[in-house]
């Protein structure tokens, strides 16, 4: 929906108050009911479906192949299919660029290793059916929930295979599942002296600027950087705010672990 | 992993199967759907229940019930159904066929799908028994893997082996419960020890195959059909055959797979050297020659023909092919304490690294020296075992035991080991050819173990010979069967041409009829070897008005009668090719179609195929046509006939013009193809004469060639040329053609050395035009015979044409290099060939005939289909051979003669001479050239052997094309039995 | 040659089925109702298919605009990960992709009153999330669903099946294993008529077995309509509980 000059102006100002008052009446540090499916596609390795309450929705698939770790440096491809949008336009490459970044560097390249000569390579391929407000959290559970459900297949061939070349072999039934720490990567919406979580789409309409905090291994990691989401409420971020953000997140982030690590 | 199920209908269940797929070093994650049903039949005639569950198939036909209600009792068992598992069907699959016992079989599917996976011939060979079931021998394939009774899911930590066992078991209990009402039982048949203590927990009878067959009133016959494996005979205490001795073992799936991607492991196939069985080559694609492979262990248990996977051998083995001449005849195991084997058991530690180094090293030294690089196997890949014909080596057995004893076989193919079986009939089966399967090789042996199958016969009786021959040859001879008969005309041979073709009745009877040309005006005549009674074709010629020559090949009308699809083109495609031995033809197609329907006998009407051209003056095409016909041959020659009556001058009929035309546009074909580098080969051929009375084989005679030959090979090369065009045209993708290529130049090394320093000639091979330009001018002025001969060992170096079709390969790949021509087929003999009869049916197609059946439009089935003619083919020219090298040495048994011989070999310990008359050859060993063994002198790089000869004091040397006299005689070998020509130098 | 038998001479397929038994069907509506006017969700055995209808809705580009009726406009995205190897291209302006698109745009044309809403357009979203054969007959399926969500007067129902030719029997429904070893065709029929709104015949088919996989399809075509339309009537029935409550 559309909001007219006036509705942003008021909005903006109940977000920016003390404390925020949010259209739907959340807290700062609320966010929307999700719902999350895994193993929805026997096909892959791993999957998962997120549906926020707004209607946006975004699927991951996880599937692997096994590789020559030596000639393939990338152990972690993501591709990010955003429905409405052109593949080469900027959102769409901004989003999968700061995914593959993260994971491709947060991912513990060792939780993928076979032998000494090969490795399993993650392909992990997200579409996002619609989305209202930045769907950028909303992906991040998804390949959280994605990866966690993902299983492996078991190498039952040596894993030492420099001096005499074995090619991997594999048990034909049996799985083993992904361990590994998954990178959430959260958006927050600035509104004057506020950070909200999980911004509506209505509210990313009027926050002066995003922010996005990486959580990983239990602490705020690169990348924390700003994040446009509006054209034209935009303002710079104060020290302050980005402090207060890290905070928030370090208070919420361990909930919403533990919310998806009991899907 | 929790697998869900879900109801879809009444008997409709669905389920998934997820499984890893593991190939090339992937891992694929597989999940397919599967679903359940309980409507499949029992099969069982007893059975009250599933006659009313059996639903019909598209055809409206319900399945047959065939167990028997009354199946075989046994004394501890009662009534009973057998169960198999996949093993007892691949080790015993000739039991199982053998119509005394297993007569009331079921098969589970899971079972089926193992042997498929494992073994397709013997699949096939299982498909064909539940097919065929009848009132003798009943099998049928339960498909427990759709069942919802019987479905078994796999359980956390379960190999699928063992869940596969469990779900037999699962099948016995349902089965068992199933029939109980009707005093049925199930007996699980399996070797494996384990399955069996388990299936009897569940209350089903388990034997193992000695078990189930001791049970049987004819054990005693049967036990000897028994497969060999060392389970069996664990407990008796065969020490004996278990030496110190023990192969290396094979190496695991993912090193042999990891070793040939990272190219230090090579797959090949192994061919075992003619002169020497322990010494094989494998041909690998990064090597100019093929690698060697020297003795028992490295060879390490592989056959001939098997796909092997090679690894090289350090650089300090690597050793010059042998020249002594070794078979496993001559070669005593006790002799040979594989001294020089050894060495090699502790280099195992040899990285990849190295390795890659190790194969550069080896290429070059296959360029420059004499030293070669050897391998050896690490694991066979496809064993190309089947049934060998052999006999049993009278010092194998001791003739005063009674009972079951151990039997070395000695096999016709001098490339293989001798078989050890266990038979109680040893002292009888002496003296006999028979029928042996090998089961199995483990390391410890030092010969494959096999078990008895059948006898052919008394040695040397032509019956089990000629038997034993196209065994050997995988030739198909049983008799045509019922299904494949009826497909013929029901009018036998009464069967006529109509008279008129626009008569109602006769287009109402088949409607193709008005497309065919009527051709019975064209004065027609076939010309053939004398006494040839299967006629594919015939030929006329006519002058045109405009002075052109129309000239029509007429090939018989095979798939008028022939259609896709039927038992009969089935029956076709598997035997692919008529197999001509001297005294015996066996028929490709029913002899009711070969010698009468589609022969084209003269004075008769008959259907053709025609192709008619318009040639000019100097035979170059002017129109082509092709169309089915209609022709009466005026006359049916031998080409000495047709020779005759062409050269009588008196004769001025139109028919004799005709022919005399054609010969003379033959001519000038031949030059044409001459000129375009056409290759004159020759071959050793000889023709044996047989007493007709007595049907004893009389004398031995090189084929002549008339003109009248080459007349009907011209115009039958022209009109393949004409039809491998018209059909590519038609279908670029899976027109059925016949390629030749050229051969590569390694090939040639060794003859063009030989002649380089015995003679000063040499071979070209920069085209085909300049090898036959150099094989011309390889003539030896004091031996018109020379030629021939370095024609002979030239064919030798050639490479084999093929069958293909058009996809295989790319247009310039199809060049017949024989020939000279860009394209290539066969059409002419559509009665003996089945290629000719695929051609047939797309140039039919291609000229609108009638539809071209989809077997013929589809790569993958024209690919299995070539690859069957192409072996069939070649098994058909060495039946045909080995029929003629029987027959000529049964015709020297009665002459013994001296006769004049080449030499075309010479080994360290003897030489091998060809003799032109009889078109043999032989090894003369040195110790009958020489008293004097020790002192003899063998130079490889001059292929010369001195020695000095039996009673003489001179040293006499023996240089390779020496021509020597030969004393031929026929002897029987003592230890294999086969009688063959001896050669002794005189 | 195939691992397995890929028709029995006992008469079972594959995947156990018998030769006119369709696969496992099952369909839902209204799926995406946040994100389209008209959604459906389809599995037919292991496809897996999201159908999302936007409109009728006026055109984005005046030149897509029809004064008389409506245009349809179908955009297929068959993802990545719906194969069992997971693909290096995304499917996108693939010459195939776009012949499919062309190719049900034609059959739902004729199908969909378009002259009911002029100057409007209708866009038809597909994601297909796996792919298991006979994909084109689930997408008819899906298309046919989403609209009927989405209130777009249509004539009827299309249902489409896809027909194999094993030799000389015809196999209803192909999984992907049955469409790589035969040629099959698939067909879209016309509610419980017998009128054909597509047939695609990609390989060669002896026109002598034409008639027999033409009926066996387009009986299969009808039960496949009546799940779907078995699955619209609970969905209705649904709706209108929720409404009196």
């Amino acid at each position: 929906m559309v909001l007219s000059v006036t509705e942003k102006s008021y909005l903006h100002e109940s977000l920016a108050s003390v404390p925020p008052a949010r259209p739907d009446g959340r807290k700062a540090d609320q966010f929307r009911p999700i719902e999350v499916f895994t193993d929805f596609l026997p096909a892959s390795n791993g999957s998962s479906k997120v549906v926020a309450s707004d209607g946006t929705e975004c699927l991951v698939s996880v599937k692997c192949k096994v590789v020559d770790h030596a000639v393939e440096e990338d152990l972690v491809v993501v591709d990010v299919d955003i429905a409405g949008h052109r593949d080469d336009s900027g959102f769409v490459q901004g989003i999968a660029s700061t995914l593959s970044k993260v994971l491709s560097t947060q991912l513990d390249r060792s939780c993928l290793r076979l032998t000494k000569k090969y490795s399993f390579k993650l392909y992990i391929d997200v579409l996002v059916l619609s989305s209202f407000s930045h769907p950028l959290t909303l992906i991040s559970f998804a390949v959280y929930s994605a990866l966690n459900s993902t299983q492996l297949p078991k190498l039952i061939s040596s894993d030492d295979d420099l001096d005499v070349a074995e090619l991997p072999t594999f048990h034909d039934y049996d799985f083993v599942k992904l361990n590994v720490s998954v990178p959430l990567l959260f958006t927050l919406a600035i509104c004057g002296k506020n950070v909200l979580v999980d911004p509506a789409s209505n509210e990313s309409d009027v926050a002066n600027n995003g922010i996005l905090v990486t959580w990983n291994n239990g602490k705020a990691t690169a990348p924390i950087r700003t994040l446009g989401l509006n054209e034209d409420y935009v303002s710079g971020v104060s020290p302050q705010s980005l402090q207060d953000s890290i905070k928030m997140i370090e208070q919420v982030a361990p909930e919403v672990l533990q919310a998806l690590g009991g899907i | 992993m929790a697998i869900q199920r879900k109801r879809l209908s009444d008997g409709l269940t669905v389920t998934q199967k997820v499984f890893v797929r593991s190939r090339g070093g992937g891992a694929t994650k597989i999940v397919r759907e599967h679903y359940l049903r309980t409507d499949i039949p029992c099969l069982s005639k007893a059975c009250k229940k599933c006659v009313e569950i059996a639903v019909p198939g598209p055809d409206n036909e319900l399945p047959k019930f065939v167990l028997s209600a009354e199946p075989g009792e046994l004394s501890t068992v009662g009534k009973h159904y057998v169960v198999l598992d996949a093993n007892i069907v691949l080790q015993a699959i000739d039991l199982l066929e053998n119509p005394t016992c297993f007569t009331d079989v079921i098969v589970p599917q899971i079972v089926l799908d193992e042997v498929r996976n494992r073994s397709y011939p013997v699949y096939t060979r299982l498909r064909t028994l539940c097919r065929d079931s009848d009132d003798k021998k009943r099998f049928t394939v339960f498909h427990n893997e759709f069942s919802e009774f019987t479905y078994v899911e796999r359980s956390n930590d379960e190999t699928i082996n063992d869940r596969n066992d469990r779900a037999i078991r699962r099948t016995c209990v349902w089965f068992s419960e199933h029939l109980k009402p009707y005093g049925i039982h199930v007996v699980l048949v399996t070797n494996d020890r384990l399955n069996r203590e388990l299936t009897e927990k569940d209350g089903i009878i388990a034997k193992s195959l000695l078990e189930y067959v001791d049970l049987l009133p004819n054990a005693d016959i049967i036990k000897d059909a028994l497969p060999n494996l060392e389970v069996n005979r664990s407990k008796d205490k065969d020490v004996e055959a278990k030496s110190e001795f023990k192969f290396p073992e094979y190496y695991s799936t993912a090193r042999v797979m990891g070793g040939i991607r990272s190219g230090v492991l090579y797959q090949g196939s192994v061919q075992i050297s003619e002169y020497n069985f322990l010494e094989g080559f494998v041909s690998l694609p990064n090597f100019s020659k093929p690698v060697l492979i020297l003795g028992q262990k490295n060879l390490n248990r592989a056959f001939n023909g098997d796909q092997v996977v090679v690894e090289l051998l350090p650089q300090g083995e690597w050793k010059a092919p042998s020249t002594v001449a070794i078979d496993s005849e001559h070669f005593d195991v006790n002799d040979n304490a594989d001294e020089d084997e050894e060495e090699n058991v502790e280099a195992e530690v040899i990285s990849d690294k190295q390795r890659r180094l190790l194969a550069q090293d080896a290429i070059l030294a296959q360029k420059s020296s004499k030293t070669q690089p050897t391998a050896r196997v690490v694991s066979i890949t496809r064993r190309s075992w089947r049934q060998y014909v052999g006999q049993i080596a009278p010092t194998s057995i001791d003739l005063q035991t009674g009972g079951t004893q151990n039997a070395f076989v000695i096999l016709m193919d001098k490339c293989l080991p001798k078989i050890r079986i266990r038979t109680r009939r040893a002292k009888e089966l002496l003296n006999k050819r028979i029928v042996i399967a090998v089961d199995s090789w483990p390391d410890t042996y030092k010969y494959p173990l096999g078990h008895f199958v059948r006898e052919l016969g008394e040695i040397e009786s032509v019956q089990a010979e000629t038997e034993a021959l196209l065994l050997e040859h995988d030739v198909e001879y049983r008799p045509f069967s019922k299904k494949v008969l009826d497909c013929l005309p029901a009018e036998g041979d009464d069967w006529k041409a109509p008279v008129d073709l626009s008569s109602p009745e006769a287009i109402a009877k088949d409607h193709l009829l008005p497309k065919r040309r009527d051709l019975r005006d064209k004065l027609i005549c076939s010309i053939d070897p004398p006494g040839c009674v299967d006629i594919d074709d015939a030929l006329h010629a006519k002058k045109l008005p405009n002075g052109n020559w129309e000239v029509g090949v007429h090939i018989a009308d095979v798939t008028h009668f022939v259609k896709a699809n039927t038992p009969l083109d089935a029956e076709g495609a598997s035997r692919g090719t008529s197999v001509y031995l001297v005294d015996k033809r066996i028929d490709m197609l029913p002899m009711l179609l070969g010698t009468n329907l589609c022969s084209l006998k003269p004075y008769v009407d008959r259907f053709a195929f025609s192709v008619l051209w318009e040639l000019d003056e100097n035979a170059n095409i002017v129109n082509v046509d092709f169309t089915k016909s209609v022709i009466k041959s005026r006359e049916a020659f031998s080409y000495e006939q047709a020779q005759l009556r062409i050269d009588d001058e008196s004769q001025k009929d139109e028919l004799t013009q005709g022919m005399r035309a054609l010969l003379q546009l033959s001519i000038k074909l031949k030059q044409k193809r001459l000129d375009a580098g056409a290759l004159n080969l020759a071959s050793p051929e000889v023709k044996v004469h047989m007493d007709s009375e007595t049907s004893d084989p009389g004398e031995v005679e090189i084929k002549k060639l008339l003109a009248t030959n080459s007349l009907v090979e011209e115009f039958m090369l022209l009109a393949n040329i004409s039809v491998a065009r018209r059909i590519y045209e038609a279908f670029p993708q899976t027109a059925m053609l016949r390629r030749h290529a050229a051969p590569p130049a390694t090939n040639f090394e060794t003859l063009n050395e030989m002649l380089q320093l015995r003679k000063g000639m040499s071979i070209s091979l920069e085209s085909s035009k300049a090898l036959a330009n150099s094989l011309d001018r390889c003539v030896d002025l004091e031996d018109p015979y020379f030629n021939t001969l370095v024609r002979i060992m030239s064919t030798r170096c050639m490479m084999a044409a093929q069958y293909f079709y058009a996809g295989a390969y790319s247009y310039p790949d199809f060049r017949h290099y024989g020939l000279a021509v860009d394209i290539y087929t066969h059409f002419t003999s559509p009665i003996r060939r089945y290629c000719d009869v695929v051609a047939h049916r797309q140039l039919a197609a291609a000229i609108g005939y009638e539809p071209l059946d989809l077997n013929h439009r589809d790569k993958n089935k024209m690919d299995f289909m070539c690859r069957n003619i192409n072996k069939k083919h070649r098994n058909a020219q060495f039946a045909g051979r080995a029929s003629i090298e029987y027959y000529v040495g049964q015709v020297m048994r009665n002459n013994e003669s001296v006769e004049t011989g080449y030499v075309i070999r010479v080994f360290h310990n003897g030489i091998v001479v060809l003799v032109p008359k009889f078109g043999v050859e032989g090894l003369i060993r040195l110790e009958n050239l020489t008293d004097d063994e020790p002192s003899a002198q063998f130079k490889a790089e001059e292929f010369k052997l001195s020695f000095t000869p039996k009673g003489a004091e001179q040293i006499k040397d023996v240089y390779i094309f020496d021509k020597v006299s030969v004393q031929v005689k026929s002897v029987l070998d003592p230890v294999t039995s086969k009688r063959k020509a001896q050669l002794l130098l005189e | 040659m195939s691992r397995l038998e890929i028709y029995s001479p006992e008469g079972l397929r594959v995947d156990g089925r018998r030769w006119n038994e369709l696969r496992r069907l099952e369909c839902s509506i209204n799926t995406h109702a946040n994100a389209s006017d008209g959604s459906s969700y389809l599995e037919q055995g292991n496809n897996k298919v999201i159908t999302l209808v936007t409109g009728p809705q006026e055109p984005k580009l005046r030149s897509q605009m029809n004064v008389t009726k409506a245009t349809i406009s179908v955009a297929l995205n068959i993802t990545r990960f719906s194969k069992i190897e997971r693909s290096k291209s995304s499917h996108k302006n693939e010459r195939r992709v776009l012949e499919m698109q062309t190719a049900l745009v034609r059959t739902f044309e004729k199908n969909v009153m378009l002259h009911l809403y002029p100057r409007t357009q209708i866009e038809i979203q597909i994601h297909v999330l796996q792919q298991d054969g006979g994909l084109m007959s689930s997408l008819i399926n899906g298309i046919t669903l989403a609209l009927i969500d989405a209130g777009i007067a249509m004539y009827d129902y299309i249902s489409g099946v896809s027909i194999g030719l094993y030799d000389t029997t015809p196999l209803l429904d192909l999984n992907s294993v049955e469409e790589n070893a035969m040629s099959s065709v698939t067909l879209g029929v016309v509610g419980k008529s017998e009128k054909l709104s597509l047939l695609l015949v990609e390989d060669k088919i002896p026109l002598d077995r034409m008639e027999s996989v033409l009926a066996i399809g387009i009986a299969g075509s009808h039960r496949i309509r009546e799940l779907m339309d078995k699955e619209l009537r609970k969905h209705g029935e649904r709706r209108l509980a929720n409404m009196s409550t």
